[in-house]
């Protein structure tokens, strides 16, 4: 039995569904992420786990107890929010020693453990000071030390990078990535930035329109995408549809264009109608001809020198629009927009995904 | 900027200036006059002294009257600031059937002559077999100044973050202790300047508080209305100046004590 288990969750408002029938779990010290477009649910389900809102349906435990009925300040729950909320009338220390004031923790002590907790965000000797002064990466250090400070079962972050600048945003992520492995908190992260759920999670759940699409290691979401959406969220892909010919030789996806492009290894039957995800940076691209199967002509329409990676955006002889990435790449002089091209897909890295719609006109 | 503007401009405050003399020369002259010896003013003044204020002083009607606009001032504002801050919130947060219709009803003592608001309570009251007393005289004023709570405390709301409240919450405060750890403090710049504001009005209304008072519980306006009308007494002038100076001293200095600069900030 794991350590936060969510099973059969439904969250209706009015006439809407935000979250439907939804289950996942949590072992003890994991990292899990939601990660999901905004309006997917995520963030209701985070304030489901906190006790903020009641599901309509389902079951939320937390260490083995069942949580639902909760209110959220029985739960012994920590949550970042989005945009800090932190008292702007009290002090940093009168914050972050918040939680403990409410547990009747003596005064003495509390002033120990919140100069501990600031300590551990790298924000010592700003306890008088109040937080509407503070930079706003450091307010969110200090709402991650008073959701930290009395050593909650469960951390909860919602978004809590989003309102930092980028460079401050990594900054913060490795920060974050540091302290909770140091502590090994049980937490539950929501993100619409794959980048954010990639670097900290030991297991993403991806949802979609309320429903959870899909759920593993970040290697298997974006290696091993199960649907539709998966495929077309994570990661920067081409998608073509067509149908699975499976035969001695192996699988080969016949594009409705046309085009024939063989797969390695797949668990699609013969004549099942499927989409290939053609990742942008799995796909190379040169002048000449190279023999390899799977080599497509195309057109270069655009191509766009970004530093690290060079984007080449490109028209298929059959017509179809594609995204070549090429990183390091240094002789980009030579490619210009108008120029035939071949692009290789390596068939080991074609992703082939079951056409859930199958084959209607979407 | 034109000269035509400009000309523009200058009769807006010339014209300013003057309704304000017009409207504030009067209080000054009774002020002066207060500190004159003479039964009858004169002009120019024909000296200082605080003979109506020891007159004053040694009259117990007069620092009766006093004490009960205190009594009634205080218990108006504390009444009309929990009033009024609960039916805020329940406007702003919860929405119930009515609701827009409701809150055109609460103003309605803002906008109804207190003379008619005056007869009325009085009228019900007496069939309901109640007594003139402090009670009624509070609950009153309650009515009277409830709208200027309810509007302050609720624009306190509109702009309030919940998430704070939400924070709380998952931190250990129950709904009571994060009302009264985080909502309360939060929207006390509001509530302190309604209850202010109710103080201040209450402190020195007159037209429905003349139907509300018997002898025991006779208010300083009250007070001054009928000394005016039985003896004319310079007496009269002191007290309206003290009048004037507690319904201008106790909100500035509460303004400073509680260190929140409302008033003076904002100019009111």
């Amino acid at each position: 039995m794991s350590y936060v288990q969510i099973s059969g969750v439904t969250k209706t408002f009015g006439d809407v569904r935000a979250v439907k029938d939804v289950s996942f779990e949590a072992e003890r010290g994991e990292f899990v992420s939601l990660l999901g477009p905004s309006g997917c649910g995520k963030t209701t389900t985070l304030r489901m786990i906190a006790g903020l809102e009641t599901p309509t349906e389902g079951t939320i435990e937390i260490g083995g107890e069942d949580v639902t009925k909760q209110p959220a300040y029985e739960r012994d729950i920590g949550m970042v929010f989005q945009h800090y909320a932190l008292f702007p009338h009290k002090t940093v220390g009168e914050n972050v020693g918040f939680p403990l004031k409410m547990r009747g923790v003596d005064k003495a002590e509390r002033r120990e453990r919140v100069a501990d907790a600031l300590e551990m965000v790298r924000l010592p000797g700003t306890m008088d000071r109040s937080p509407t002064e503070l930079s706003g990466g450091q307010q969110q250090r200090v709402a991650l030390a008073r959701a930290l400070v009395f050593e909650p079962n469960v951390l909860l972050m919602d978004e809590p990078l989003s309102a930092l600048d980028r460079v401050l945003r990594q900054q913060m992520r490795i920060e974050l990535e540091r302290i909770q492995e140091e502590i090994g908190i049980t937490t539950i992260y929501v993100t619409h930035d794959q980048t954010e759920a990639f670097s900290l999670s030991d297991r993403v759940i991806v949802l979609d329109q309320g429903e959870l699409s899909q759920q593993g290691s970040p290697l298997e979401i974006y290696e091993n995408p199960q649907s539709e959406f998966v495929g077309e969220f994570i990661g920067q892909s081409t998608k073509l549809s067509g149908t699975v010919t499976a035969d001695d030789d192996g699988v080969t996806l016949r594009t409705d264009s046309g085009l024939s492009l063989e797969s390695g290894e797949s668990n699609l039957t013969h004549d099942t109608p499927a989409l290939a995800f053609l990742r942008a940076e799995k796909l190379s691209i040169s002048k000449t001809p190279t023999g390899a199967a799977n080599e497509l002509s195309a057109t270069v329409t655009t191509v766009s020198y970004l530093g690290e990676k060079t984007l080449f955006f490109c028209t298929l002889a059959t017509g179809e629009e594609i995204t070549v990435a090429e990183h390091g790449f240094t002789n980009v002089g030579e490619y210009g927009s108008g120029d035939e091209v071949f692009i290789t897909i390596p068939e080991e890295k074609l992703l082939l995904v079951e056409d859930a719609s199958n084959g209607e006109p979407a | 900027m034109s000269s035509r503007d400009e000309l523009g401009w200058a009769a807006v405050k010339g014209t300013t200036g003057l309704v304000y003399l017009f409207l504030l020369f009067p209080l000054l002259a009774v002020v002066i006059i207060s500190f004159q010896p003479s039964k009858y003013p004169t002009f120019p003044p024909e000296g200082l002294s605080l003979t109506w204020y020891e007159a004053f002083l040694d009259s117990d009607r007069m620092l009766s009257a006093l004490t009960n606009s205190f009594i009634v001032a205080l218990g108006a504002s504390v009444c009309a600031g929990v009033v009024g801050t609960i039916t805020a919130l329940g406007f702003v947060r919860r929405s119930f059937p009515g609701k827009n219709v409701l809150s055109s009803v609460l103003f309605l003592p803002m906008i109804i002559s207190p003379v008619v608001i005056g007869v009325a309570l009085t009228a019900f009251l007496t069939r309901m077999g109640m007594q003139k007393s402090y009670l009624l005289l509070i609950a009153g004023h309650t009515t009277l100044v409830l709208p200027y709570i309810f509007v302050t405390v609720r624009a306190q709301l509109y702009g309030f973050d919940r998430a704070v409240e939400e924070a709380a919450m998952t931190l250990g405060a129950n709904e009571l202790e994060t009302f009264f750890e985080v909502t309360l403090p939060l929207i006390a710049p509001g509530l302190a300047a309604g209850m202010l504001l109710a103080f201040v009005i209450s402190f020195g209304e007159f037209t429905a508080t003349q139907f509300w008072v018997q002898p025991a519980t006779t208010t300083a306006p009250i007070e001054i209305y009928t000394m005016v009308r039985t003896s004319i007494t310079p007496m009269i002038n002191a007290m309206a100046t003290v009048l004037m100076l507690i319904t201008v001293a106790v909100p500035l200095a509460l303004d400073v004590l509680l260190g929140k600069n409302l008033i003076l900030k904002s100019g009111l």
